[in-house]
């Protein structure tokens, strides 16, 4: 019953911030607004951390790995 | 859409028309190809030296299917440190993470080496009605001394008039690690002894939640959790410990011994956010920890300052700051009366550390052809308790991308 009302809580919390409509979204969709950025630089930062640290972020899954770690 | 038609502002209304209607032809699948090529060079100084090329492509082949292909090849030479000890007494010297085995290479406590990697990745995204994506992964990379072989799927689920998107993933990757020759070393095995087995394998499982979350007009923020396992063989084939004295006389030399599983977590939370002036303020915060004992936090920033509106001329300054702690079993070296523990390391990478980026990127369109970016940052390492106290790396970067949607 708990989880039901957090998870109820959380969607009306989703709903309530919102209320951009697809054709208010010009701004969202323009290049530089993706999340991940460019995907090539982050290719190549995570190969650069990932061979350099222990402690590697996330934001995906599968590696590509290499034997730098 | 016309291929060669010179009015931008006619192609756009040409696709939209076609989107509108649905009646996207084959024409305008090809017209959507992007492909990127990416020159890195990665210096170390009197270190590593790291040369990269990079190909991408990707384009939409139907009404809901998009295909990625990428390919990178690096060319990778110079000395990293080895885990031991600087001291004077070289029993000998092994061969590096990555690369090959020089005997006679470098310092007592670095070694020399030269390797060449090959990775292939290849991605399908296909939607399932409105609301669903699903990317199907695969890659494979290549060494002299490593092979990885692994595939991932990936859902997208859009809610709440698309406002909201959860985010569930799965990833499988199989490793295979060894010296050049094939062979691993006995862990915690002397040096001197030479023993060695066959080459060591590594399976990884990962699963991602995340919830990406569109704020208002100009904001969209996004939340990930992260769960990895690897069991198997852990360590790294070249890398070894020293006994030593206060002095940092080394007496003997180790192989290292890490655990054969590792569970990793990680929280990854980012946003991007447009400000009126039409500048972009991107940031992210990441918390990872594990239970070999290593806990990390990471900030990242960037500022995307367009110099022309629209088109992609701008500079990004960005920077980054991590720290980690040390694996519980790492240690810099083993004291004279120490008895061998269980599991010992002395990498550095696995030690505690403070690590700060510092890069800018300036993107500048080439009229009717594409794009062509250059990056270049600076990353410096402050090692605690390593026989290194730092590292330091400076980066540059040359990007171009190509396609139809800049004509």
């Amino acid at each position: 019953m708990r989880r039901v009302l957090w998870m109820s809580a959380l969607l009306m919390l989703l709903s309530g911030c919102t209320a951009v409509q697809p054709w208010e979204r010009g701004t969202l969709a323009e290049p530089g607004m993706e999340l991940g950025g460019d995907p090539v630089d982050g290719y190549v930062d995570n190969h650069i951390y990932f061979s350099r640290e222990a402690a590697v972020g996330s934001g995906g899954v599968g590696g590509g790995g290499c034997g730098c770690n | 859409m016309a291929v060669t038609d010179p009015t931008p502002i006619r192609g756009l209304l040409a696709a939209a028309t076609a989107t509108l209607l649905g009646q996207a032809s084959a024409e305008d699948y090809a017209n959507d190809w992007t492909v990127n090529l990416a020159f890195l060079n990665y210096y170390e100084p009197e270190r590593v030296n790291v040369r990269s090329t990079q190909v991408n492509t990707s384009g939409q082949i139907s009404d809901d299917a998009r295909i990625r292909a990428g390919l990178v090849l690096d060319s990778m030479t110079g000395a990293t440190p080895s885990g031991a000890v600087e001291g004077a007494n070289v029993v000998s010297n092994s061969g590096t993470s990555g690369g090959g085995f020089d005997v006679d290479g470098g310092s007592s406590s670095t070694s020399e080496f030269d390797d060449t990697r090959l990775a292939v990745d290849l991605g399908w995204e296909q939607s399932y009605g409105r609301m669903v994506r699903i990317n199907y992964g695969a890659y494979a990379s290549v060494e002299h001394d490593f092979v990885a072989l692994g595939s991932s799927v990936q859902g997208d689920l859009d809610l709440n008039n698309r406002n909201t998107t959860l985010t569930l993933g799965l990833g499988v990757e199989t490793d295979e690690a060894g010296q050049r020759d094939g062979s691993t070393p006995e862990p915690l095995s002397n040096v001197d002894d030479q023993s060695f087995y066959g080459q060591g394998e590594r399976n990884t499982y990962d699963a991602l939640v995340g919830i990406t979350q569109v704020i208002d007009r100009r904001t969209i923020a996004q939340i990930d959790y992260s769960y990895s396992l690897s069991l198997g063989y852990h360590n790294d084939p070249y890398k070894v410990f020293s006994r030593a004295d206060s002095d940092d006389v080394e007496a003997e030399r180790y192989y290292e011994a890490r655990p054969d599983s590792r569970q990793r977590h990680s929280l990854f939370g980012s946003m991007r956010r447009q400000r009126d002036n039409g500048d972009i303020v991107g940031s992210s915060l990441s918390f990872y920890g594990d239970d070999w004992g290593v806990f990390g936090a990471t900030i990242d920033s960037s500022y995307r300052q367009h110099l022309e509106s629209g088109r992609g001329h701008f500079v990004e300054p960005y920077g980054r700051l991590h720290y980690q702690t040390a694996a519980d079993f790492y240690l810099r070296s083993l004291g004279m009366d120490d008895d061998l523990p269980e599991f010992a390391s002395a990498d550095s990478r696995l030690s505690e550390m403070l690590a700060l980026t510092l890069g800018l990127k300036y993107s500048q369109p080439l009229r009717d052809w594409g794009v062509l970016q250059v990056r270049s940052s600076y990353y410096y390492q402050y090692l605690i308790d390593a026989v290194q106290d730092g590292n330091q790396a400076v980066t540059f970067q040359l990007g171009f991308e190509f396609g139809e949607r800049y004509r």
